[in-house]
This record gives C-alpha cells, sequence and structure tokens, in this order.
C-alpha cells in the first residue's frame, strides 16, 4: 500500500499497516501528519497537526481552523507518538465531509462519504495523571455538546480515567450506543486504551471524535489519540485486530 | 521547539467579530480562523444567555506572542482574559494572564497549571449549552 503518496517530507521507514478490514485508518506520526498549510512539513513534537494521512484511502485530510487542529507529542518513555486534544474544545477530529457549520472544518474526499453507515470506530487514548475526558458524537459538536448526551440518531460516548492508582473507567452516555467495548494495555506511563463505538447512523453525517468542552464545567480533562481506524461493521474480532494495530502503530 | 506556546482567550460576545478579524488575520488557515474563540460562555447565573466567547490557539511562536501581547491583549476590552501557557503535554503550565489572581500567583514563584474549570468558576461563568433549562 502506498504511504505518503502526495506532498514532500516523508521521514524515515515507517510504513504502518491498516487494520484488516478497516475501512479510515490514521495514525500519529511525522511520516503521516503535517503541520503547514502546503501540506510538505512533517509535524514534530509540539506542532499542531493541520493534515493527517489516512492510507487506506492514501487521501491527506486537513483541519483549516488553527485552534482546532490537536497537537503532536512523544511518550517519554515509550515514544510512542500521540494527538493531544487539550482542553479547548475546538481540538477535535472528524472524518466525513461536510463537517458541520460549528468547526469541524476537516476536508475530506468522497472516499470515506459513506463510512459513518453502520460504522465502527476505534481509537487509542491514553492516560495522564490528570485523566481525560473525550466524546464522539455524529451531530452539532460544537455549539453545545448537548448531542453528544442526548443523542437521538447516533451515538455518544466518554471516557475518564486517571493514572496512577486514580483507576479509570469508561461510562457511555447514549443508550443508542452499542456495542462498546475497552481494552487497555500497560504501556510506558501510562495505559493505552483502545476504545470502539459503533453508529447506526446515515451516511454522510458528520462524525467527530475530540474534546467536549460541554463537560468542561463538570471535569476538564484532555484527550490523547495515537490511532484510530473505523470499520463498515464492527466485531469483537476487530477491536482485537484494532487493539493489537494500536500497540504498533506508532513505533 | 520553535512554537513553544499556547493561548487562551475569553471576550465579551460583543467583541467577537473583532477577533475572528484577528484570526484571520494572524492565523494560517484563512476565513477557518474564524471559527475560533466560538465557544459561548454564559454567566452561572443566567446559564442561557451567551455573553462572552473565548476558545484557545494552536502553537505560538515568541515572536507572535510578542505581538499579540504588545499590540492585541492591552487592547481588549474590559472583562477580556487572555492566558499564555507552556505548548507542552498536558496539563499545560499557565506562563502569564492579565487575570490578576492567577498572575500573583505566578509572580509569587507558584507554578500554576492550565485549570479551565477553576477558572471559569472563579469568574462565575459557565459554558454554553443551550439545552439547559
Amino acid at each position: 500500500m502506498p504511504i505518503c503518496t502526495t506532498g514532500a517530507g516523508s521521514v524515515g521507514a515507517f510504513v504502518p499497516t491498516a487494520p484488516a478490514g478497516a475501512a479510515f485508518a490514521v495514525a500519529v506520526h511525522p511520516t503521516l501528519c503535517r503541520s503547514d498549510a502546503g501540506n510538505t512539513t512533517p509535524c514534530n513534537p509540539g506542532d499542531a497537526i493541520q493534515w493527517w494521512y489516512e492510507f487506506i484511502s492514501a487521501t491527506w485530510y486537513q483541519q483549516a481552523t488553527s485552534g482546532s487542529r490537536f497537537i503532536m507529542r512523544q511518550d517519554a518513555t515509550s515514544k510512542k507518538y500521540y494527538a493531544e486534544a487539550g482542553p479547548s474544545r475546538t481540538h477535535r477530529f472528524g472524518w466525513t465531509p461536510n463537517q458541520n457549520a460549528n468547526g469541524n472544518t476537516f476536508t475530506y474526499g468522497a472516499s470515506v462519504t459513506n463510512i459513518a453507515s453502520t460504522y465502527g470506530a476505534f481509537f487509542g487514548v491514553g492516560t495522564s495523571s490528570n485523566g481525560y475526558k473525550f466524546g464522539c458524537g455524529n451531530a452539532d459538536f460544537t455549539a453545545n455538546g448537548t448531542n453528544l448526551v442526548n443523542l437521538t440518531d447516533g451515538a455518544a460516548w466518554y471516557v475518564q480515567g486517571a493514572d496512577g492508582g486514580g483507576g479509570r473507567y469508561m461510562y457511555e452516555s447514549s443508550t443508542n450506543a452499542t456495542n462498546v467495548v475497552m481494552s487497555s494495555y500497560v504501556n510506558g506511563t501510562g495505559l493505552l486504551l483502545s476504545q470502539s463505538i459503533s453508529l447506526g447512523i446515515a451516511p454522510t453525517v458528520p462524525v467527530s471524535i475530540g474534546y467536549d468542552a460541554s463537560l468542561v464545567a463538570r471535569t476538564l480533562q484532555s484527550g490523547n489519540i495515537w490511532g484510530i481506524c473505523g470499520y463498515t461493521s464492527i466485531s469483537s474480532g476487530n477491536r482485537t485486530t484494532v487493539d493489537n494495530w494500536l500497540k504498533v502503530v506508532a513505533p | 521547539m520553535s512554537k513553544p506556546y499556547l493561548g487562551f482567550v475569553i471576550v465579551p460576545a460583543s467583541y467577537l467579530p473583532t477577533l475572528q478579524t484577528l484570526a484571520v488575520q494572524l492565523g494560517d488557515g484563512g476565513q477557518a480562523e474564524t471559527l475560533n474563540f466560538t465557544e459561548g460562555f454564559c454567566l452561572a447565573t443566567a446559564p442561557t444567555v451567551v455573553v462572552a466567547y473565548g476558545g484557545g490557539t494552536g502553537p505560538l511562536d515568541q515572536a507572535t506572542v510578542d505581538y499579540l501581547e504588545a499590540n492585541v491583549v492591552p487592547n481588549l476590552p474590559a472583562g477580556s482574559y487572555w492566558m499564555r501557557c507552556s505548548n507542552s503535554p498536558y496539563p499545560w503550565q499557565v506562563l502569564k494572564t492579565n487575570y490578576a489572581p492567577t498572575q500573583s500567583l505566578i509572580d509569587a514563584g507558584q507554578t500554576v497549571y492550565f485549570d479551565r474549570a477553576a477558572i471559569l468558576a472563579d469568574l462565575g461563568v459557565v459554558i454554553s449549552n443551550p439545552s439547559t433549562p
């Protein structure tokens, strides 16, 4: 599978392989994330990720709004790269075309238009000493976050955890969410959790993953992404595959 | 790191258009930059009325910070709050702010980390949530 077939600035020999059966996959790595508007400069730790490379469709996706970009980090112990969605709700990630009018401005190609149909998504989130809170919703993620709590046509979930003896837990906020599973393994200084969600929503409905500001006033946390992949159907087999993939996706 | 800072701002609602204009001028996303700082805030006593907007910047280099703190921050209207943090793994350290209580702690040598929930609580504001009854 070709990697980084557009633009310049590819670095190193890191060539991820997408999980079997996945329809969408991104990972955090200088080879796969770029920082400049011209899509030529590989991200380094501390850089905002302006372009993500989806390596199944071989497509670069841009987040045009500067304050909405995740920031690349690198775990000091494991050296794994991750994307930090800090306590600004403008940091978020989505992957369907025509994101909502309030800021999910990734410009996606038609190749992933239908990914939200009977959809499964997995991504890894790392813990920190302050834990994290993360949301995924299919509606107006920006205006109020309400749809993350009371979705009528999709699902929402949140993850909250704390390292260092604080325990961790995950709770699901929508009865519409199905097949929500979680696994974990110890990685460096913290746990790496693989979260999955299936959405029975119509194709082209925007799906966003990121920091949910509506919950800031309750618990202010950050979220970290290690990698994301999506399926057009979801199964426990997918989950196992993704769990293993997340462990190696960023060297 | 070439961009060692992150910025956060809250401004009165009436100032949002000006802030958006600045964001377009200073950012690298063109008109998409108008989507920055559009997070609505309400007084805790009136949680359905948006009185202020805010949000975070992307990573900032020293030159941009110097420009902002010399030309933009001093001209923010009354009731605005600006904070510069370290661009380091979360929780970010607050390095400078016009929020006096926090700056006093920094001036006294204390290390202050970003805690927006506490800051908003101190300011008496809450995140806008139109579903709030």
